[in-house]
Formats: structure tokens, C-alpha cells, sequence
């Protein structure tokens, strides 16, 4: 099953729309609830991660019985150090987003914890296509 | 006795869609033009009866004739039942009323509620899922089970205040040689909630809970009452314990670091969906309220829950003045021997997963592409005309139940469209006897 979403960079009140969807869907599918929690915090943050530093992209979900690969592409300023945007506490958020809760440098590394497979494609100023797998 | 405590009463019902689009967790369906609640969905959170116009859905709490069956009948209320009576001189007055209505004794349930607060003080110190989730109310505790099972191990494993302070005074009952068959517990309920949780409680065998009274059940001769007593006896609830009744609980946030208090199932819903994303790890605690308003806003209370808030915040400043008077050797005796009553949750609370499609997962699957192929195709506005709260919904009864998609009136409607064309073609059909040319021309 294929499921895709548009994420609008701009709006923040829907962020988070299409991890809610997934992780919905995968509680219908009956996995068990610490599974699911996993692919959702891993989803979650990668999400948010598209609204906050890549103005938005698109998602598409590809779910079958003993996999879910979640594939997340968009146009943003692309990621300059992949080794360095890995470590946890690494964050390129300003002051100001770190005092609202944001920015505590564990996008990344939560997504490499929480998933089976982790595969990043950047290109600075073109984009980045983030590859999350999780064996269900 | 049915499974749940929210019931229908058939004739009332007039088929509305009113409260299939007001229910947190999609429980009920309209059928034949009746509601009907999904037992196995419903947290009894009570909205659908505040929502219903024609008075079409109750709370099934115990009748008052229940006490008769006991020589000792002692009433246990709560808080929120104190903050219906605006005119009462004093909580004293309240409680005395509680002896004229024919009850033999009362404990003021704010009193285990003070336990219940230090206790979780404790358990926040040592508890390893943060946040913790306030269990006091059980449609949270439900919805839990049933929506967010990963976040059973968050669930604060604490006896509510009710359950403790029934527990107290059975203990004290049995202490002075009484027969617990001849003692009968008796909650004054907000809530239908609190009536599910004594027939099936969370954490524990069984509840020493022997009956659930409804607040606008008592409401009308008590107020009758409290003019006319003389109280005999002082209240022994001090602010702490009434704080309980707020909406921001018992809790002293200043006392907790990442303390949260939300009220309303929707709110309690979007903070939980948080919680589960992992967004508010940083939070030591939670208290979440299914009823906007905290329990003055429980489904069978009979003030307006905003009207009811002054009213409690005048008995908890009455209480703040004579704090002093208030605790002394006599209550803190009372509050220690309440505290030695086990309080932790004695059996694990388990989920209860609803939302998934069917154990076998090849299957789960197929059926998924099933709702996703016919909600597709549907118009996706969720008017609720087929007896579902949406359209997702709605496909997810056709996979499921076998609802057949024709009962959606814009589905029904190109399917007669469909036929109707069907039938004009067939009007065209050449009949070998006939001279179709010849006909046409006409």
C-alpha cells in the first residue's frame, strides 16, 4: 500500500499531519504499540524537520507486511555535514528556536535510533531525500 | 449489567447525526435511524449525552433505592459534588444533608485525595516513562488502552481518590467487627465514567465501590436538605484536597518541573498524540481531564462547570482561612491512617487495541487498500447522512462490517444514475421485429 502527502512548509498548525495518518494506518495493521511508537517519533521528527528547514516537500509511505519505508524528498538548502548534522546536541537552530524546545540537535540521530534503515541524499542548495525503513 | 455506562434510550432517539460527529473515539453509528454504541470503542466520556437534544442517552449509575440493601450506608463525595450548591452555607452543611438523605456516614473523598497527591509526588521521583499520565479519570485511562497502548507504561499506577478512600473506610468498618456485607459505598458521580470503573476497574480486581450515585440524582432533595440541617460535625477536607475538583487537579505546579494540566478529550487527544510522537519528553506530568472543566464539568453535574468553579474556589478559600483550626491531631490521624492503605495499582493495565483491522496482517493489509480504494472514491465532506461520523469511517464499516457503500446518498445517487442510463440504453436496444431506422426517424 502506498500512501503520499504534500507537507506545506509554510504552515505549521497542519505539521505533523501525515505522521498522525501513518501512525494510524499502522495502528490498524495491528503492530504492536512500542513498534509503533518508534516509526512514529522517527517519522515525526523528519516531518518537522521538512516544515522547519526545507520549506515544505513531499512524503510517500510504501507499506507492505514486513516493511514500511518512508520516503521523504524536498527542495531545501540541503545538509552542509551529514557526519556533524548526526551527532547528537549538533543543531543549526538559532537562540530563539532552541527557547521555544526546538533545535536539541536529535533530529537526526532520533531517526538513526528509531529506524532499521537510515539513508540521506543531500545536495546543498539543491535538496535532501531522507529514506527511513522499518522492519514490521 | 452492559460493559459500559453511557446506554441509549431507543425511544428518545430520533437519528440525528448530532452525536456520531461529537463522539472522541468514532463509537457510534446511526442504524435504522437509531444510535448505537460500539462497546468495544466508547471510553464513556459522557460527551454524547451533554450533546444529545432529546435527552436520548444516560448515564446508567445506580438507583438510590441501592442503599436499602445495607444496615451501614456511607457516602462518599466528592469535591465536584460540593461545588453544586452555591448557596450552602458551608461544605458542613452538605455533608449533614448527606445524613438526612438517609445515609449513615460520609468520607469526604478530598481527604484520600491529599494521599493520592503525596503519593504521586513519591512515584514521580523514582517513575522511569516520563511524562506520567494522571489515571484519576478513567475515561483517560480507557482511551489509553484503547488509542494509545504505547503509552500504557506512562499511566500513573495510583488508586484514584475515590477507590482509596472506599478502601479506607471498608478497612475501618472491618476494623470495628462490622460484617462488609451489611457496608455499602456509595460515590456521588459527575461522571458515567466513574460507574464503568467500579463494574470494571483498572489496576485492581475489584472495586470496594459497592454503588455509583448520580450527582443530578441526589441533586434535588439535597438541596432541599442543606437549608434545613444544623451540621453536627466540621468539615475535615482542607484546600488541598479540594483543589482536586479543578481543572489544573491536585497537583501543585509550582511543586512539579514540566507540569501539564489539560482538560476536554480533544485537547487531552492532541497532547496525547504528542506524547506519543515523543514531543513532550521533557514533561514530568500530566493531568489530563476527559470533561472540559475538570470533573465540574462531568456529564451528570448540575451546574455550569464555570458557575461551579466559583463556587468551589469559594469553599477553598473558606478552607485556605481555617487551614490552622483545620489540621489537627484528629485529621492528621485520619490522613496517616488513609495513607497506610496500599495505593498502587495491583494488576497491569492492558490494551485493549480496537483500531486494528484483524490479527493477521497479510489481511489487515488488504483491507486497507480496500477502505483507501473506496474512500476514494466517496465525497469526503463527513456529513454524516450515512450513519458514520466520516467518510473514512464510513469505508472503514464497508471493509469491516460489510456496510453496503450504497448506503452514502452521494454514492447512492450515481448508482442511480448509473442504472438510469443504463435503462435508456436498453430503451435503444434493437429488437429484431422491429425497424429500429424507421423508429428513430420518428
Amino acid at each position: 500500500m502506498t500512501l503520499c502527502f504534500t507537507v506545506d512548509g509554510n504552515d505549521f498548525l497542519r505539521a505533523g499531519e501525515a505522521s498522525a495518518v501513518v501512525k494510524r494506518t499502522l495502528k490498524q495493521l495491528g503492530l504492536e504499540s512500542s513498534l509503533v511508537r518508534k516509526i512514529a517519533i522517527a517519522m515525526y521528527e523528519a516531518e518537522m524537520n521538512m516544515v522547519l528547514h526545507a520549506n515544505g516537500g513531499n512524503i510517500k509511505v510504501t507499506l507492505s507486511d514486513t516493511y514500511l519505508t518512508i520516503q521523504m524528498m524536498d527542495t531545501g538548502p540541503g545538509i552542509k555535514d551529514i557526519d556533524l548534522a548526526m551527532q547528537e546536541g549538533y543543531s543549526t537552530a538559532n537562540q530563539k528556536i532552541r527557547e521555544l524546545g526546538f533545535g536539541a540537535g536529535m533530529g537526526l540521530p532520533n531517526m538513526k535510533r528509531y529506524s532499521d534503515e537510515l539513508k540521506i541524499k543531500t545536495v546543498v542548495g539543491v535538496g535532501t531525500e531522507v529514506l527511513l525503513g522499518f522492519k514490521l | 449489567m452492559d460493559a459500559h455506562s453511557v446506554t441509549l434510550q431507543k425511544s428518545k432517539c430520533m437519528g440525528c447525526t448530532d452525536c456520531i460527529k461529537r463522539c472522541p473515539t468514532e463509537a457510534i453509528r446511526v442504524r435504522s435511524s437509531k444510535a448505537q454504541i460500539i462497546e468495544a470503542r466508547c471510553i464513556d466520556c459522557g460527551n454524547c449525552i451533554r450533546i444529545c437534544r432529546n435527552g436520548a442517552k444516560k448515564a446508567a449509575t445506580d438507583q438510590l433505592e441501592m442503599m436499602k440493601r445495607y444496615t451501614h450506608r456511607i457516602a462518599l463525595p466528592a469535591p465536584s459534588f460540593y461545588a453544586q450548591f452555591p448557596k450552602a452555607p458551608g461544605v458542613e452543611y452538605i455533608l449533614e444533608a448527606l445524613l438526612e438523605m438517609g445515609f449513615t456516614d460520609y468520607f469526604e473523598v478530598a481527604i484520600a485525595a491529599e494521599v493520592v497527591t503525596s503519593a504521586t509526588y513519591d512515584y514521580l521521583k523514582k517513575a522511569t516513562h516520563f511524562p506520567i499520565i494522571s489515571s484519576a479519570c478513567p475515561a483517560i485511562v480507557r482511551l489509553v488502552q484503547s488509542r494509545f497502548p504505547s503509552l500504557i507504561p506512562h499511566i500513573l499506577p495510583i488508586l484514584s481518590p475515590m477507590e482509596l478512600a472506599a478502601r479506607y473506610v471498608k478497612a475501618q468498618y472491618a476494623k470495628r467487627g462490622m460484617d462488609l456485607k451489611e457496608v455499602g459505598v456509595f460515590f456521588i458521580s459527575p461522571c458515567p465514567a466513574k460507574a464503568t470503573e467500579i463494574r470494571y476497574p483498572k489496576g485492581i480486581e475489584q472495586s470496594m465501590v459497592d454503588g455509583v450515585l448520580s450527582m443530578q440524582d441526589l441533586y434535588k432533595p439535597m438541596r432541599d436538605l442543606i437549608g434545613k440541617v444544623t451540621p453536627k460535625q466540621k468539615q475535615q477536607s482542607t484546600y488541598r484536597g479540594l483543589n482536586w475538583a479543578t481543572p489544573t487537579g491536585g497537583m501543585d505546579e509550582n511543586q512539579i518541573k514540566g507540569y501539564m494540566a489539560v482538560d476536554g478529550i480533544e485537547n487531552v487527544l492532541s497532547i496525547l498524540e504528542k506524547v506519543e510522537d515523543g514531543t513532550l519528553n521533557h514533561m514530568t506530568f500530566i493531568e489530563a481531564m476527559a470533561c472540559t472543566g475538570g470533573c465540574l464539568g462531568g456529564a451528570l453535574a448540575i451546574e455550569n462547570p464555570y458557575i461551579s468553579r466559583s463556587t468551589l474556589k469559594k469553599w477553598i478559600q473558606k478552607a485556605k482561612q481555617s487551614e490552622k483550626q483545620m489540621i489537627n491531631g484528629e485529621y492528621l490521624k485520619v490522613l496517616d491512617a488513609v495513607s497506610q492503605i496500599p495505593y498502587f495499582y495491583e494488576t497491569p493495565i492492558m490494551p485493549s487495541s480496537v483500531l486494528s483491522l484483524s490479527p493477521n496482517r497479510i489481511k489487515a493489509l488488504e483491507m486497507m487498500e480496500r477502505i483507501q480504494k473506496i474512500y476514494e472514491t466517496l465525497p469526503q465532506i463527513d456529513c454524516g447522512c450515512c450513519g458514520a461520523p466520516t467518510c473514512h469511517c464510513f469505508a472503514e464499516d464497508v471493509v469491516r462490517q460489510g456496510v453496503n457503500v450504497e448506503a452514502c446518498i452521494f454514492m447512492l445517487r450515481r448508482k442511480i444514475k448509473q442504472l438510469s442510463d443504463e435503462m435508456q440504453q436498453l430503451a435503444y436496444t434493437a429488437i429484431p421485429t422491429e425497424n429500429n431506422l424507421e423508429k428513430h426517424k420518428e
